[in-house]
């Protein structure tokens, strides 16, 4: 659960929320051409994870998500990661007001889409 | 054995002459085009970038294409896909890189390009640029690049030149552009049209005009990219 000061009160934004705007803005980014599983699967209990996107807490404040993914075979892998990282941190602040303080991409797999 | 050679020689080194002709007239373009191409972008993430990325990503493949030997076809299209894929610069720039490689890919080892060899290799910049996206957005450079590649699949048995072809792309693609404006609700909010296409769609201009021997540098009518 991610927590915004507002004037009139606080706002809980929960994890699985966070989760699905990342991952909806993930399905749209050039490059991905699917989900990765997640990894930290220890982690599970702890915090929310939907398929591939995981969000925790910032260490110095906002929120940190991890995000795996399967990019299309022939791409440039760091430009692909690159413009993921910026999509998804610009589309997450921009609905949920919550700092994004990091991202991490990692890719979980390469392959054509078809 | 020799001569076949010498002959594969020659060719590439035709190819290769024109190539960077194109790629000189788009790159010369995407620089007088790239501040009001960044004042477009607004979506998906409004950077600012896109005029810069498809200039450098242009500039990149003018580079390779300057440092290849032609030492023959099959190399310098290998040498080619390689730098558009090592050297593509942001989201635009890595679109345009799958829209040219699926071009090249497609184009007719030998002889003029006609009506059906144009559509194959749009149809195959089509295929190269959509592969690479889950949920495809409308109103984006790939919304214009099928259109292109509609325009001309439906003129590909009609006789014309392919200045002629050309011309009738740009056209379409200046529609289509246009377009854009109202596919997506954030470019209807600002009032322009998407950044990427307009991108596409100036290099398109400038190829067009090179290959008609046109002067690239007097791009008029320019485009209505802004609403007032």
């Amino acid at each position: 659960m991610q927590l915004k000061e507002t004037e009139l009160g606080q706002l809980f934004i929960s994890s699985r929320a966070i989760a699905q705007i990342a991952e909806r803005s993930l399905d749209e980014c050039y490059g991905v051409v699917g989900l990765g599983r997640g990894a930290r699967i220890r982690r599970a209990f702890a915090l929310r994870r939907r398929h591939g996107v995981e969000v925790s807490p910032g260490e110095q404040g906002g929120i940190e998500l991890t995000l795996a993914v399967v990019i299309a075979y022939g791409l440039n892998l760091a430009e692909v990661a690159a413009t993921v990282r910026s999509r998804v941190s610009y589309e997450v602040e921009r609905v949920t007001g919550l700092e994004v303080a990091r991202v991490e991409v990692r890719i979980d797999d390469v392959r054509s889409r078809d | 054995m020799t001569s076949d050679l010498e002959t594969d020689s020659a060719r590439a080194s035709a190819e290769l002459a024109l190539v960077r002709r194109l790629a000189l007239a788009a790159l010369e373009a995407l620089e007088r085009e790239r501040q009001r191409i960044d004042g477009l972008n607004v979506y998906p993430v409004p950077d600012g970038d896109t005029g810069m990325n498809l200039e450098l990503t242009v500039r990149a493949l003018l580079e390779e294409l300057n440092a290849t030997e032609s030492s023959g076809a099959a190399t310098v299209r290998r040498d080619f896909a390689r730098a558009l894929l090592m050297r593509a610069r942001g989201t635009s720039g890595v679109i345009l890189s799958q829209i040219v490689r699926g071009a090249v890919e497609a184009a007719p080892v030998s002889g003029p390009i006609g009506g059906r060899a144009l559509a194959t290799m749009l149809e195959r910049s089509r295929d190269a640029a959509y592969s690479a996206v889950a949920k495809p957005a409308e109103g984006t450079i790939l919304t214009l690049m099928r259109e292109l590649a509609d325009e001309a699949r439906g003129r590909r048995r009609k006789t014309l030149a392919l200045e002629q072809r050309l011309d009738a792309l740009v056209e379409r693609g200046e529609t289509a552009l246009e377009r854009t404006r109202e596919q997506n609700p954030t470019l209807s909010e600002a009032g322009v049209v998407d950044a990427g296409a307009a991108g596409l769609l100036v290099c398109l201009r400038a190829i067009a005009r090179a290959v008609a021997g046109r002067p690239v540098t007097s791009q008029a009518p320019a485009l209505k990219l802004v609403s007032s």
